[in-house]
């Protein structure tokens, strides 16, 4: 049986979707104005309708490219003779598995690209790696990259300075760089899966799939289940290529 | 030529004249479509809609502007997103054009702000000499924060019950209404879907929350 949803949080659905009439919009948002815990339900379901809208339009924009291959399919048999069409469809029957459209390693490296969201930061600390992680939080990704290759010269064998040097790197589409960092994210390693699931994804850009194989047979049964789950689905992928 | 901008001349301060419907075979759905109307519809209808149009979009924008196929169908794609965008909001029922001219207005002033960034990154192209590729990413703050948020809101969809996230899924990320999405579930109408897809976004926002708190 259903819960009773939250009335609090139904408002707040509401007023986002437009679904509340003049009156209740202006009331309710000179609560908000003296309410801070109703503000950050209010932040919270902004962002979660801002990622589902992201998502709608990346699913949308996938369909339109699917759209090109297909007209694009089309429009060449347009003007074939019979004996060219008929010869054409014999190529096409024997080639039918490549011309079925696929993904491609790259395709599904963007499909399952993993963001690492970062390391927490406590409130008022200063230390190297809170500098860092304000920085790659940021979107800083340079000034992150300058502080995270400062502190591997005094701890170049540090897992976490390696992985993150190599999330930065990976981001910074320097793949070949990102491996080199992620090789040193040993097993054991709290890191060792995610390390392991960036390095499968560069491989695929790389088109590598047998070495993306590699890496992510390393991470299917990682403790963070999504991870392991995300991994495992990837690979039923790539069996379909 | 037939001039069809009347009512959409705000998109970029001129009336823009777009060429007539090409002659070939159309699809199975009426692109004469007001904009009001596009509120209604799903990713199918928007895929027909750019199959139908897109040719007539490159063959226009290659001869106005000189730019490459692929840089036209770029712009034509990001006019059909920005109209599903702003039907999904409700911007624009006010607006009195014909969906055609809608988004061969928006393609065009995407081209342009594409051709101007291009102009000016060749120009800074001598002077950024010597200096990695990534030091000079453009990529805007509010784009990453837009990619980090739709991952982690990804995240948090596979974390949902599957009805919970299928709901979801449908009305959200496939574009679907109500009604289609009481079909597809075997609801009884579009009430219960609705209230449905409350429960389920209220979960999914309890989870956004959730993480944001241990992150921040």
């Amino acid at each position: 049986m259903e819960e009773m949803p939250n009335e609090r949080m139904q408002r707040v659905v509401q007023y986002l979707e437009g679904e509340l009439d003049a009156t209740e919009r202006t009331a309710f948002e000179r609560e908000v104005e003296g309410d801070p815990a109703l503000r950050a339900d209010l932040d919270a379901a902004r962002k979660t309708l801002s990622g589902l809208q992201a998502l709608g339009e990346e699913r949308l924009r996938r369909a339109l490219i699917d759209a090109d291959t297909t007209l694009d399919g089309g429009t060449r048999t347009g003007s074939m003779r019979w004996w060219w069409a008929a010869a054409a469809v014999l190529v096409i029957g024997v080639t039918a598995w490549w011309l079925i459209p696929r993904d491609t390693p790259q395709e599904l490296a963007i499909e399952f690209a993993y963001t690492e969201p970062g390391l927490p930061v406590l409130m008022g600390s200063s230390g190297s790696m809170d500098a860092i992680m304000n920085a790659y939080k940021q979107g800083d990704l340079a000034t992150a990259g300058v502080l995270l290759n400062a502190s591997l010269a005094r701890d170049p064998m540090n897992d976490t300075l390696n992985y993150f040097a190599g999330v930065v790197a990976a981001r910074s589409e320097n793949c070949a760089g990102a491996r080199v960092r992620f090789d040193l994210v040993l097993d054991g390693s709290r890191f060792h899966p995610q390390a392991r699931y960036h390095a499968a994804l560069c491989a695929l850009h790389a088109g590598d799939v047998a070495l993306a194989r590699e890496q992510l047979e390393q991470v299917t049964n990682a403790p963070d289940a999504q991870l392991a789950g995300k991994a495992r689905g990837l690979l039923e992928r790539l069996n379909d290529l | 030529m037939m001039d069809v901008s009347v009512g959409c001349t705000w998109l970029s301060g001129v009336s823009i004249r777009t060429p007539e419907k090409d002659t070939t075979p159309t699809l199975p759905y009426s692109m004469e479509h007001t904009l009001q109307a596009a509120q209604q519809e799903d990713h199918d209808w928007y895929r027909a809609l750019y199959a139908e149009h897109r040719n007539a979009f490159v063959k226009w924008a290659r001869q106005q502007y000189q730019v490459r196929e692929e840089e036209a169908r770029d712009a034509f794609q990001e006019a059909v997103i920005v109209l599903y965008r702003k039907s999904r909001a409700g911007e624009v029922t006010a607006l009195n054009c014909s969906v055609r001219t809608y988004l061969f207005a928006v393609g065009r002033n995407h081209l342009l702000t594409h051709l101007r960034v291009v102009r000016r990154h060749d120009a800074l192209d001598e002077q950024a000499h010597g200096i990695p590729d990534h030091l000079l990413a453009t990529n805007s703050m509010d784009e990453q924060e837009k990619e980090a948020t739709a991952e982690l809101v990804r995240q948090r969809l596979a974390e949902l019950k599957p009805d919970d996230r299928r709901v979801l899924e449908l009305y959200y990320l496939e574009g679907k209404d109500m009604d289609a999405v009481a079909e597809a579930l075997g609801l009884k109408n579009r009430n219960v879907a609705k209230k449905k897809k409350h429960f389920a976004l209220q979960r999914l926002i309890a989870l956004v929350r959730s993480t944001k708190m241990l992150l921040l």
